[in-house]
Formats: structure tokens, sequence, C-alpha cells
């Protein structure tokens, strides 16, 4: 097989303890979809105000929820039961890290994102990665951004995949709320 | 290189038909995505935005310049960092289109790309097929791209070295189809 290969891989630590070590995360259809209304992309025309087109880390966020018997599926836009208001706790920090693939056909982001002792608690059973998804630059002829007023199109986040116990991916984990909890979690597309 | 699937991946893949009259020359080629067609699709996930802040200007990416062409080399394989054709035949087709096909409820998006050549256009051997893109460049780590049109580059290649099909001649009497989709599937 030739085909290449999008793999999400979640690691979280609490203080200085690994609890959950590469494990593999499910993408739903925003995740997949988004990549080919991108690449369908073709233009900006703009007449006097400014157009662009968002990619995925433009407002991306990550959450935790502690529901632990609904697998993911393709179609999920949602955490089943987030921690906090829906979509769920936003973290303290995050932070982006890029690994080039130009010397091994790799090429990896890493969104982290940490929660500071006590500002999230509960027992965790799924965790999703929000990203900016594009779902209508397949439609033929709306492949492009014009206008005539200020456009920022595909600027909305949503569930991009997501780690769930129900799935086996991780063990559910009650979050120590006297030390502070981080989530990297990497995205890589490669070569084959 | 090759790598196992697993079912928590994504497959990015592309598959390549030539077909000359009625007859199917290559059928379903499995292409090789390189690494500027990675990166590309890396700056979709990691990149920030693509802006156009100017005043009456339009910038071009990606599908604007999306078009083919054939080689003719048979002994060097697609390797992630191959950045064009070994030996191009610089004739472009004579008409490219492309369609996209959103499919959510198989989850499987395609966009399938269409080349045709007119008859005697290209007689020589064909060993090598190229797609290329309007690809963005750049580190995608949250950047603003502004202001800019990106060039037509390599995005995925298929070669008689690496298996992928077996050399033809096209029939000068006829024209030369070459149908290439891109897939996205889990």
């Amino acid at each position: 097989m030739s085909d290449a290969l999008m793999t999400g891989l979640v690691t979280v630590k609490q203080g200085d303890v690994v609890i959950i070590d590469n494990a593999k995360n499910h993408f739903t259809n925003y995740g997949m979809e988004t990549l080919l209304c991108d690449l369908n992309i073709s233009y900006l025309s703009v007449i006097s105000h400014v157009i662009c087109t968002c990619f995925g880390s433009y407002s991306w966020s990550m959450y935790l929820g502690t529901n632990t018997t609904v697998g993911t599926t393709p179609t999920m836009t949602a955490l089943n039961s987030p921690i906090g208001t829906t979509p769920g706790t936003v973290p303290t920090t995050a932070n982006e890290s890029f690994i080039s693939g130009a010397t091994n056909g790799t090429w990896a982001t890493v969104w982290s994102a940490m929660w500071t002792q006590g500002s999230i608690s509960g027992t965790v059973g799924e965790m999703a990665l929000y990203l900016c998804y594009n779902t209508t630059g397949t439609a033929n002829g709306a492949a492009y951004v014009s206008g005539s007023s200020d456009t920022f199109a595909n600027s909305t986040a949503g569930m991009y995949s997501r780690l769930s116990v129900a799935d086996g991916d991780f063990n559910a984990f009650a979050i120590n709320t006297t030390q502070p909890l981080t989530v990297d979690w990497k995205i890589q597309i490669a070569y084959s | 290189m090759t790598r196992e699937f697993e079912d928590t991946d994504v497959r990015i893949g592309g598959r390549v038909t030539v077909q000359q009259g009625d007859d199917i020359l290559v059928d379903h080629a499995e292409n090789h995505i390189v690494n500027l067609g990675l990166n590309n699709l890396m700056i979709f996930l990691a990149g920030s935005r693509w802006t156009n802040a100017l005043v009456s200007n339009t910038f071009y990416s990606n599908r604007y310049y999306a078009t083919m062409n054939c080689g003719s080399d048979t002994t060097h394989g697609t390797t992630y960092a191959t950045t064009d054709l070994t030996n191009k035949i610089s004739t472009a087709p004579s008409i490219m289109s492309s369609t996209a096909v959103n499919a959510q409820t198989t989850t499987r998006w395609v966009i399938q790309y269409i080349a045709m050549w007119n008859p005697g256009l290209i007689t020589s051997q064909v060993g090598e097929i190229a797609l290329y893109n309007g690809n963005f460049t750049g580190p995608p780590l949250r950047w603003d791209y502004v202001n800019t049109s990106y060039s037509a580059t390599l995005f995925s290649r298929v070669s008689v070295a690496d298996g992928d099909f077996v050399a033809f001649t096209p029939n000068a009497a006829q024209s030369l189809t070459i149908t290439w989709e891109i897939g996205v599937n889990q």
C-alpha cells in the first residue's frame, strides 16, 4: 500500500507522571473531510476588505469528558459528557510545535494543552482535539473565498479527533487537582 | 518504505487510471504523495489562515494550479524527497479539470482530476506520471499565509520504476486521458 497515513497520538501527564503514552486517536468526519476540502481551495478574491480561509489551528482547543461507554464514530461532533460547560473547560495554556518531515517524509504537529492544578476536576473517560474544519470546499464551485466584506471562512473549530475509554484507547483516570495536567496531541502525516 | 495500516489511521491515497480510446492502459495505480504534498496537507491542520488583505487582488493556490504531466523515465522510483518527474514530457494537457465528490455518508471524500491530451501530442513511451498542485509552502506552524499565490509543484507521482504500472506508448491516433483520484478515508 502506498497511501500516505495520518495518525494521531495522545500523551497525558499529571505533574511528571505519564498517565497515557502515545495512545492512538480516532479521526471524525471533520478530520478527514477538511483535508480534501482544503485541497480543493482555489483562490482568494477581494474588493476592499480582508478575506481569508482559516486552517485547523486558527482557533484550536482541547477538551476532556467523563463518558466511558460511548466509542468514537465518524459522525460524532462533540464529547459525550464534557467536563464544564459544552464543549468543555478550556486549557489554561495552549501551544503548538512542528516536526519537519523533510528528511524522513513524516510531518507532524503537536498541540499541547495544560490545565493548572485545580482548574479542572473529575474522572476522564474521553478527550477531544478541536481544530477549525472545512466541510464546504468539496461543493463544486464553492472552493474559494470571495467577497466584498471582511470574511473569515472556515473559522469554526470542531471535534477533529477523539480518544475514549470506550474504544479501549486508555484507562479512565481521576484528575489530581494538586498538579497540572498536560495533554500533547500529535498528528503526523507520513509518506509510504 | 511501507507502513502498516491500523484502523485508527486515516489513509490519504491516490489512484491513477490511464485510458486511450476504449483501452485502459493503467488501472487504478497507487500513487506516492511526496513531501511537497504532505507539507501542504499538514498546513491545512497546523496553519492559521490564508489571507488576502490587499485591495482588488486575487491570490491562487491548490486546485487552481492542478495539472498533470507525463515523463519517460522507467528507472527512478519515487521518494518522499522527489520534487519533479525525472524526464518530464513538457506537453501540457489539452484539457484539465477537477471535480470534488462529497460523500459524507460513506466516510470517503474524493477529488477527481482529469487530464486529456489531444491525439498525437504525446507519442513517446510513458514511464512516470505526475500530479501537480498549488501547494502551500513554509513551516505549518500556525502561520498566516498572507497576500501570496503559490505555484504548481509536485503533489504525487506514479512510476514504472516502483512497479506502479507498466510502461506504455500512446497511440498517436487517439486522445490520452488520465484520471487521478485523491481520496481520504478511514
